[in-house]
């Protein structure tokens, strides 16, 4: 009984969020990890939280270095009408202030680029104990 | 006519007596009866009026005794009361008097010291006199509840050893901390409450013996999970009528004994109540003017590891251990320039990765973008400390294998870091045997057995390049301990005391891990006067290594 959800990617790097993409497939498949993941796109930091409501969306991946509006933001944005949800910021700067601002801010996870296959297993992981505990 | 008239009136006459002689036979039957009748009902009247009296008697007698047991204990709760009131009233007037007397007078610099040194101790001595009431109280409620975590006993004997040696040389007694048998490496009991009944036993013994020498015995009974404890004085020793007494609360030998020796009179009935409430028993051995040995028993949940004798911890930095061969990377996080490189070259000696980060925040980006096998995480670190970096790891969904590198390692502490989410905890000054371990477990053990190195981790030490930087580090510290003495700048000296304490052992200088050691446990108790004269000590120290080393 695999368990369908509903992944957002927010990047404004079409080959960013393809990469993403491709890698958590990967994980799902090569280590059967029991998802059946449906994805969305989002190359802007606008109207996440609406997005997020219109789609049910179930888990966030989501880029600090966005245009306008800086992903700290929007998870600032999303942690207002969705305490719960799932959030793992993605950068390229896993600088002093990005790590912290993301904890303050209350982000489940922190991605760095170039990407890690480990973690991008590991946060997937760490969203199905989150999932099955009440 | 006349004779038959005659006849017939006999003849009725006889009929006449015939009726009445059985009327009177039956009614003197009858009559028989209901005399023995009357007589049992007599008899059985009189039993019970005699069981009335015995059962009035008898109740009377209960009324009685439970009045006076009634009487007896409003007695105690009064002696309780008024023992109480005395104990609490002694500290207090000390705080008060001596604040007056530092408040009206202007005392000169050192009486304000010994001023002060009274009245925190008083303080200190309320306090504990409170918690003793407060378990007394739970104890009588049934409500005490024990804590039982796993922790490494070896190391709170040793933290007991290292305050009892200082508390008994203040006394000019001798103290002895000696173990009997194999020891496991950790129990599973309460911790605090097995330290609370050391205390008690050994602050009592000090209490009572004038001189001599105290030591406390330890044993483990791996068969029967059992700890047994012995604590034994060459004190005043005590009667043995009075033997059995003094376990009840408010029954020190005799009553003057608290005027004479202070106390609260509610150790011994704490101690006996705990050790029963963890499965044991104490007995007590004593001959007056000889000495005294009070033996505990505690049954453990469960217990794992070998410890052959404490002294063999000590020298372990001396022994060769076996390193073994792995492949993996490591995160070390760590503030400490000394540290950083004596864990560094221990680490690469097993042929894994090392990767250093010199704070937590440095320490979290770096877990966050590498890939490492494990970290080990300092927890005393500037800009963010490793329970912080913890914290957020955990946060942020980072499983890693996370252990506290630390030098606190009170059971207390241990329990904090395992629930903030570290996986272990290793304690400085390190030890190769088990760093290797916590290594092993979680980093791929290269096959071949034979491969393993066998070498002097005595060698590492005494690379002269980390040698150097240790004594040029060392030379600092001397400077900054000199200043913070100074100033008084406590969190300065708990800083210090801190750093040194974690290194000063592994470059054979476990004198000075012991002297910041104890400076450290005073600070952090708040004792100041006590932990600066520490402080002192180690400083005098510090520079006889920095001289010698500098010839």
């Amino acid at each position: 009984m695999s368990i369908t959800i509903n992944i957002l990617l927010v990047d404004d790097v079409e080959y960013s969020r393809e990469l993403l993409r491709a890698a958590l497939l990967a994980c799902i498949r090569e280590h059967k990890v029991d998802i059946e993941a449906n994805f969305f796109h989002s190359s802007t930091g606008e109207s996440i939280p609406e997005q997020i409501t219109l789609r049910h969306i179930n888990l966030v991946y989501l880029d600090i270095e966005l245009p306008h509006t800086s992903g700290l933001e929007v998870l600032k944005q999303i942690r207002q009408t969705e305490p719960n949800i799932m959030v793992v910021m993605v950068s390229g700067e896993s600088s002093a202030e990005n790590v912290t601002a993301a904890i303050k801010s209350g982000a489940n996870g922190f991605i760095a680029k170039p990407f890690n296959y480990g973690r991008i297993l590991e946060s997937l992981q760490n969203y199905l104990n989150k999932a099955h505990k009440p | 006519m006349a004779n038959l008239s005659t006849r017939m009136n006999e003849d009725r006459l006889k009929k006449r007596y015939e009726r009445e002689r059985k009327a009177r036979q039956a009614a003197e039957t009858i009559l028989e009866k209901k005399s023995l009748e009357l007589y049992q009902r007599n008899k059985e009247l009189e039993e019970f009026k005699e069981n009335l009296e015995k059962q009035v008697f008898e109740r009377t007698h209960e009324a009685e005794k439970a009045k006076t047991e009634a009487r007896e204990a409003n007695l105690a709760k009064s002696q309780f009361l008024a023992n109480m009131s005395h104990a609490i009233r002694t500290p207090l007037t000390a705080i008060i008097g001596f604040a007056e007397v530092l408040l009206q007078h202007s005392p000169s610099r050192e009486e304000r010291v010994k001023y002060l040194t009274t009245i925190i101790g008083s303080g200190r001595h309320l306090t504990t006199l409170l918690g003793e009431i407060l378990d007394v109280s739970n104890i009588e409620n049934q409500k005490l509840e024990l804590n039982p975590l796993r922790f490494n006993l070896p190391n709170l004997l040793q933290s007991i050893e290292q305050i009892y040696v200082f508390n008994c040389q203040k006394e000019q007694l001798e103290f002895a901390l000696i173990i009997d048998s194999v020891l496991p490496e950790w129990i599973v009991a309460d911790p605090t409450r097995i330290k609370q009944v050391i205390d008690n036993l050994l602050s009592n013994a000090i209490k009572f013996t004038q001189s001599g020498s105290i030591s406390l015995h330890v044993k483990f009974s791996f068969s029967s999970n059992t700890l047994h404890i012995d604590v034994v004085d060459t004190g005043q020793g005590i009667d043995d009528d009075k033997q059995t007494l003094i376990f009840d609360y408010f029954s020190q030998g005799d009553a003057s004994i608290t005027h004479n020796f202070g106390g609260t009179g509610l150790g011994l009935f704490i101690t006996k109540s705990l050790v029963e409430l963890m499965g044991g028993e104490v007995e007590l051995e004593s001959t007056l003017g000889v000495g005294s040995k009070f033996s505990m028993s505690i049954v453990c949940q469960e217990y794992g590891g070998e410890c052959k004798s404490l002294k063999s911890r000590d020298i372990i930095a001396h022994q060769s251990v076996i390193i073994p061969s792995l492949v993996g990377n490591i995160l070390l996080v760590e503030d400490t320039e000394v540290n950083q490189q004596l864990i560094t070259l221990n680490l690469q000696q097993t042929g894994a990765k090392v990767d250093l980060a010199i704070n937590g925040l440095e320490g979290l980006q770096k877990a966050l973008t590498g890939e490492y096998d494990l970290v080990l995480m300092d927890i005393q670190m500037p800009v963010m400390d490793g329970k912080e970096a913890m914290k957020s790891l955990k946060q942020l969904g980072v499983n890693l294998p996370i252990y506290a590198l630390t030098a606190n390692v009170m059971p207390s502490d241990i329990q904090e870091y395992a629930d903030i989410g570290f996986t272990g905890t290793l304690c400085k000054p390190l030890e190769l045997e088990n760093l290797y371990q916590v290594l092993s477990q979680h980093l791929t053990v290269c096959g071949d057995k034979v491969a393993n190195k066998v070498q002097e981790t005595k060698l590492i030490a005494q690379d002269p390049k980390i040698k150097a930087l240790f004594y040029t580090e060392l030379d600092k510290q001397h400077v900054e301990l000199t200043e913070n003495i100074h100033n008084l700048d406590y969190a300065g000296l708990i800083r210090i005391t801190h750093v040194i304490k974690g290194s000063a052992g592994s470059f054979g200088h476990n004198n000075l891990t012991n002297l910041a050691a104890h400076a450290l446990l005073l600070l952090r108790q708040k004792q100041y006067v006590e932990g600066v004269h520490h402080c002192t000590n180690l400083n005098h120290k510090v520079a006889e290594v920095l001289n010698e080393y500098n010839d």
